[in-house]
């Protein structure tokens, strides 16, 4: 009975195989596995596929392929058009990353403008680093029309005209992370939106404008937004003994950066504030924090339990003795930056290299008196 | 080891060991719906999936029965294609009828890795090739209008060779 049923079923699967040679085709598949092949392709890839069939243009374009765009590998290309393009397809847009985009004048903001008055209210995350197209309307059209957005990166914004017009930014109240680094901004905006958005955690304000006090900066971080997780303030102007110590109440802090901007000749006990209050810190940048005295790096080896990067550059009076003490007590450290440590280098370079086999952390040195 | 037995659509029995079989979501799900697991003699019927490709989707889930369950939250994970081991690779080297056709049983089987490794297996086929080369690779006739056409070169003006 089952040879009789299985021969001749052999034979005329074996015949239909003859007669379309490749079997199945691609299109024979369903939809949503074609709209899963293509959900790995990069956008270049995804335009060329969908010129190849009318099959292919219609899953090509879908929405669900355009809700994270990319375009940074594609700032030579970028032009209004392609935007003009995007905006059509990407109807579930959430993620748009458009830095470096719009150099010479490919993108200009009335089509940005139109763009974002389509596709921003539904936003998230927006990127638009180093965009020469934008102007103050354009940012005040993300603070009107973008009130969904966690994350917003702004970095190197501001060059021509040197203060942009961000009031409207004040619209925003869901923000977890800001990046303005390099950007000029207004104080008062600043303050504001800190005080708008409670959830923030990351925040950069690393070589930001001169006009801001990060005192007062500090004090509101203090007040509205404890739950801080990463903190940049490098080279930013600048930060006192006091202001440290407003930081020191963010006690969720895994990162910070006061490189270049804490300039005090003493820092009170404003570290050791720091150390205590903020148990997670993983990461403490104090390059050029000359106020670092023999007594807080006592208190960076009994209070750095999590410190993964500690980064001491140009600090002066280290003494050999209080580095030992720091690679003993913080056993998660992995990176140790000494360079241009003047009282250090000149003794006991040896040392170090062997200390950083002997605990295994990657101390970075610069043997500077030698090399005269 | 506890075995269980798979019948694949042309009616061979396949004797797998269940922590291989259970893999497959689809296979789990109806193990446990219906009490199976502890029941020697049972047998799954997979009227989807012919017995050339099961024997596939079993050595594949042999190779990577201890690899650890894909997490749920990879929708934001970023997708690469480059992450491709070079025994999938290998494993992958079949005629493209082969290849749709375990696509198919990999879904329809709820074998995440499986079709993952397959999909993004087609889409390197696709990365970096001109729309006429597309055609080529996959043999798809182009059925646009010339009005659609011009459509399509317009918006992918900015992706050409130059």
């Amino acid at each position: 009975m089952d040879n009789r049923l299985e021969d001749p079923l052999a034979s005329v699967s074996a015949s239909a195989a003859e007669a379309v040679p490749p079997g199945m085709c691609v299109t024979d598949l369903p939809f949503e596995i074609i709209l899963k092949i293509l959900s790995y392709l990069d956008l270049k890839s995804l335009f060329r596929v969908g010129g190849v069939s009318r099959t292919f243009y219609d899953i090509s374009t879908h929405p669900l392929l355009y809700a994270e765009l990319n375009r940074k590998p594609y700032w030579l290309v970028a032009s209004s058009e392609l935007l003009c393009t995007l905006a059509r397809r990407a109807t579930m847009l959430r993620k748009l990353d458009l830095s470096w985009c719009g150099g010479s004048n490919e993108i200009s903001p009335t089509v940005f403008k139109k763009f974002l008055t389509q596709r921003g209210d539904n936003l998230t995350h927006l990127r638009l680093n180093s965009c020469k197209f934008l102007n103050a309307s354009c940012i005040e059209n993300v603070g009107i029309v973008c009130d969904n957005l966690i994350e917003l990166s702004l970095r190197n914004c501001a060059t021509d005209p040197p203060l942009l017009n961000f009031s409207c930014l004040a619209n925003l109240k869901n923000l977890e992370r800001l990046d303005l680094f390099q950007t000029a901004f207004d104080t008062e905006l600043l303050l504001s939106m800190l005080e708008g958005n409670r959830k923030l955690k990351h925040l950069n304000l690393a070589f930001c404008g001169v006009s801001v006090n990060m005192d007062d900066v500090a004090d509101h971080l203090a007040m509205y937004n404890t739950q801080l997780v990463s903190l940049d303030l490098w080279k930013a102007h600048f930060l006192s003994a006091r202001g440290l110590l407003a930081i020191s109440r963010c006690s969720q802090l895994e990162e910070l950066d006061l490189g270049w901007c804490l300039r005090e000749a003493s820092l009170g006990d404003g570290l050791f504030q720091l150390l205590s209050n903020c148990p997670k810190l993983r990461k403490l940048f104090l390059s050029a924090v000359r106020g670092t005295t023999e007594r807080d790096l006592i208190h960076i080896a009994t209070l750095g339990k999590n410190l993964e990067q500690l980064d001491l550059m140009g600090i002066l009076n280290i003494t050999h003795e209080r580095i030992y003490d720091i690679l003993v007590h913080c056993p998660k450290l992995q990176l140790l930056d000494l360079s241009f440590c003047e009282n250090i280098m000149e003794r006991e370079f040896d040392v170090l290299a062997e200390w950083s086999r002997q605990f295994n952390v990657d101390i970075k040195s610069s043997r500077i008196f030698d090399t005269r | 080891m506890p075995n269980i037995k798979l019948q694949s659509s042309d009616e061979e029995i396949f004797d797998t060991d269940i922590q291989i079989a259970k893999c497959s979501g689809t296979i789990k799900t109806m193990l446990e719906d219906c009490g199976m697991e502890d029941d020697e003699n049972a047998i799954v019927p997979l009227p989807n999936v012919n017995s050339t490709i099961l024997r596939k989707v079993l050595t594949w889930a042999h190779y990577h029965k201890d690899d650890p369950q894909p997490t749920e939250d990879d929708e934001s994970k970023e997708k690469r294609t480059d992450d491709i081991i070079s025994w999938d690779a290998d494993f992958l080297k079949v005629d493209q009828g082969t290849l749709f056709e375990l696509i198919l049983a990999a879904n329809y089987l709820d074998i995440k890795g499986l079709l993952e490794l397959t999909c993004k297996t087609v889409a390197n086929m696709i990365k970096g090739k001109t729309p006429e080369e597309i055609r080529k690779t996959f043999n798809i006739k182009k059925d646009f209008t010339p009005a659609e056409e011009e459509q399509v070169r317009k918006e992918n003006e900015w992706c050409e060779e130059k």
